[in-house]
């Protein structure tokens, strides 16, 4: 008797481990999916070179972004530059180069202050409910009511004399020189209208999150079960409300750089003789018929990056999001 | 509008000219004012072009930007509703993947971006159009230019509307049905797909509208067409705070009346959302 359950045993063993299958959960599945995603897997790529110019470039070339060579003033790509020189004779690759630097430091920034405000703004709407509530879904309809590079551009044009004040203020008061530069005043401007613009979204989403999964099944047995409140945040809302809003931090990182190319191609961000795509080709557009390359140069680089970004939250979306998926698999 | 005392003037022309723009009154009695104008249609006057006003400018420019937003919309939607229909038809096959990726790629592009694209490739390499700067009309072919990127910014979210809302419908029952009575593909697709697609299409046509009056910021300013686009660019450039202001909240103003509209037509084209009724029978 023993030595056939012992068999019995054994043979169910041996079906286990040829039957058994990975483990899997939602983050393993999300990476896999990515990872076959290949035009995910292109815009990962793309986006690493653009951080790798943004935290290098100015090292990659020989030249200063400012520095103007007379001998070569508006040449098309040659082998002294690469990609030829603007009409004040600087080299437009370091140039180029010194834009992405902008770029993305202005995503990371801004996508970060839009991360900490929608999270925390979301968030208190969604656990205080009442006036709380309600005070935040008025002002993110408010907000979300005007086509968002208008609103953008409406608060930079109004913020910016008294950013250019604060600075005067500043660099009178303490005397430091260093402060005069505007173009530190250019970089706070653009942060500070894309914070208050970039937060709604994901305030909105992230308060949409929390009501929903706060009503779902397993919330309510948790709590049945006695679970204390930090132990249902941490371990049921973050992990099940994290996918869409890293979803959604991959497109607002792709429009922040968009929004700051905008501006400052609009003239209010960064000012000359600083360097940003968007300025660069409000720059050169002028000399479109003359000069094409000039106008095409950072056009190709601001499109492609913005595009990986785009790709990339498509990617993510069709990986993180389980329920995109119909019984067969196909989306 | 404090903010534009910047200059350094003798304090009696200072005083002066606080007095006549309103800014040495209270703050609050100066934005009741403004609020009261506004409820009689007064929109104020631009400071930077002499003092004009901005019930007048606005007038001028409205009728070449509505024609122009008519005209891309309608680029918008025939080229999204057709690409969406083909993409739809063809799901999952090298035609579809094509058609969403590219459409996306186009859409991604910020406007200043494809617009001198757009002017090098057909102007200078092509030659099929001669000029596209300034404004003549809808007729004319200087229009093309602006109408294609009008219509291009919102091209992927149309298609991909399409698309996933015709997939969804072709698999309802009614569809099966009509197909089982034999009838032809065409009639099924126009009659019973596209009819039953469209409700989500509405959404997303509310949606677009704020990239539609955004764009028309960019194609203005570039091809130098005196509208609406124009007199936010132009308020821009001057600092012109009265009409930046008015501007933007006029934009506001049309995107929630459009958004009015949409939800009344929801009533129109599909019954089901009709609850008035449902309550009143």
């Amino acid at each position: 008797m023993a030595e056939q359950e012992t068999q019995a045993e054994e043979r169910r063993e041996l079906l286990n481990d040829q039957f058994r299958r990975p483990e899997r959960n939602l983050w393993k599945d999300a990476f896999t999916q990515l990872i076959a995603n290949r035009l995910a897997m292109g815009s990962i790529v793309v986006i690493f070179i653009v951080f790798f110019i943004a935290a290098f470039g100015p090292f990659l070339t020989p030249y200063d972004h400012l520095y103007q060579d007379w001998d070569n003033i508006a040449q098309p790509p040659t082998r002294l530059h690469p990609l030829g020189t603007d009409e004040l004779g600087r080299d437009m690759l370091s140039r180029i180069l010194a834009g992405g630097r902008t770029a993305i430091m202005v995503a990371v920034v801004t996508t970060t202050m839009a991360f900490v405000l929608g999270v925390l703004i979301g968030a208190l709407g969604a656990y205080m409910g009442g006036y709380v509530d309600a005070l935040v879904v008025r002002t993110i309809d408010f907000l979300q009511a005007f086509p968002h590079i208008l609103l953008a551009v409406f608060l930079a044009a109004t913020l910016k004399p008294t950013f250019i004040r604060f600075g005067d203020a500043l660099v009178q008061q303490y005397g430091i020189r260093a402060l005069g530069n505007t173009l530190y005043l250019d970089y706070l401007l653009i942060f500070a209208v894309l914070g208050i613009t970039g937060w709604p979204n994901l305030a909105r989403l992230v308060r949409g999150q929390v009501l929903s999964l706060r009503a779902t099944e397993y919330v309510s047995s948790a709590q049945v079960v006695g679970a204390k409140e930090w132990r249902i945040i941490v371990h049921h809302l973050v992990p099940n409300a994290l996918g869409p809003v890293i979803v959604s931090l991959s497109a607002s990182f792709g429009g922040a750089m968009l929004t700051e190319a905008s501006l400052s191609y609009l003239g209010l961000g960064i000012q000359p003789p600083g360097a940003s795509w968007g300025m660069m080709i409000a720059e050169n557009l002028v000399q479109w018929r003359y000069r094409p390359h000039l106008v095409v140069m950072p056009g190709m680089v601001l499109f492609v990056t913005v595009l990986a970004f785009t790709f990339l939250g498509d990617g993510l979306n069709d990986a993180l999001n389980p329920r995109m998926l119909t019984p067969s698999g196909q989306k | 509008m404090e903010l534009l005392q910047e200059a350094y003037w003798d304090e009696e022309l200072r005083e002066r000219v606080r007095h006549s723009l309103g800014l040495d009154r209270p703050f609050i009695v100066q934005y009741g004012e403004f609020l009261g104008r506004l409820m009689q249609g007064q929109l104020g006057y631009s400071i930077l072009s002499g003092q004009r006003s901005i019930n007048v400018m606005l007038a001028k420019a409205w009728p070449k930007s509505i024609q122009l937003g008519m005209v891309g919309m309608f680029f918008w939607f025939v080229s999204g509703t057709i690409l969406g229909i083909i993409a739809a038809r063809f799901h999952n096959r090298a035609i579809d993947y094509i058609i969403v990726s590219t459409t996306v790629a186009v859409s991604t592009i910020p406007t200043f971006v494809l617009a001198p694209m757009l002017m090098i490739v057909f102007i200078l390499r092509l030659g099929w159009i001669e000029s596209s700067i300034g404004w003549e009309g809808i007729f004319s072919q200087k229009i093309i230019l602006p109408m294609m990127l009008i219509g291009f910014t919102g091209t992927a979210g149309l298609v991909r509307q399409w698309r996933s809302s015709i997939l969804e419908t072709i698999s309802q029952d009614y569809v099966r049905t009509a197909r089982a009575k034999g009838l032809t593909e065409r009639l099924i697709i126009v009659r019973h797909v596209l009819r039953n697609a469209f409700t989500p299409i509405l959404t997303i046509t509310a949606a677009s509208l704020g990239g539609f009056i955004t764009g028309s910021i960019f194609v203005e300013q570039i091809f130098n067409i005196h509208g609406f686009g124009w007199l936010v660019w132009q308020g821009i450039i001057g600092l012109d705070y009265p009409v930046l202001m008015i501007t933007t909240l006029f934009s506001a103003a049309i995107i929630l009346f459009m958004n009015l509209v949409v939800d009344i037509l929801y009533g129109v084209i599909d019954p089901r959302v009709r609850v008035g009724e449902r309550a009143r029978r």
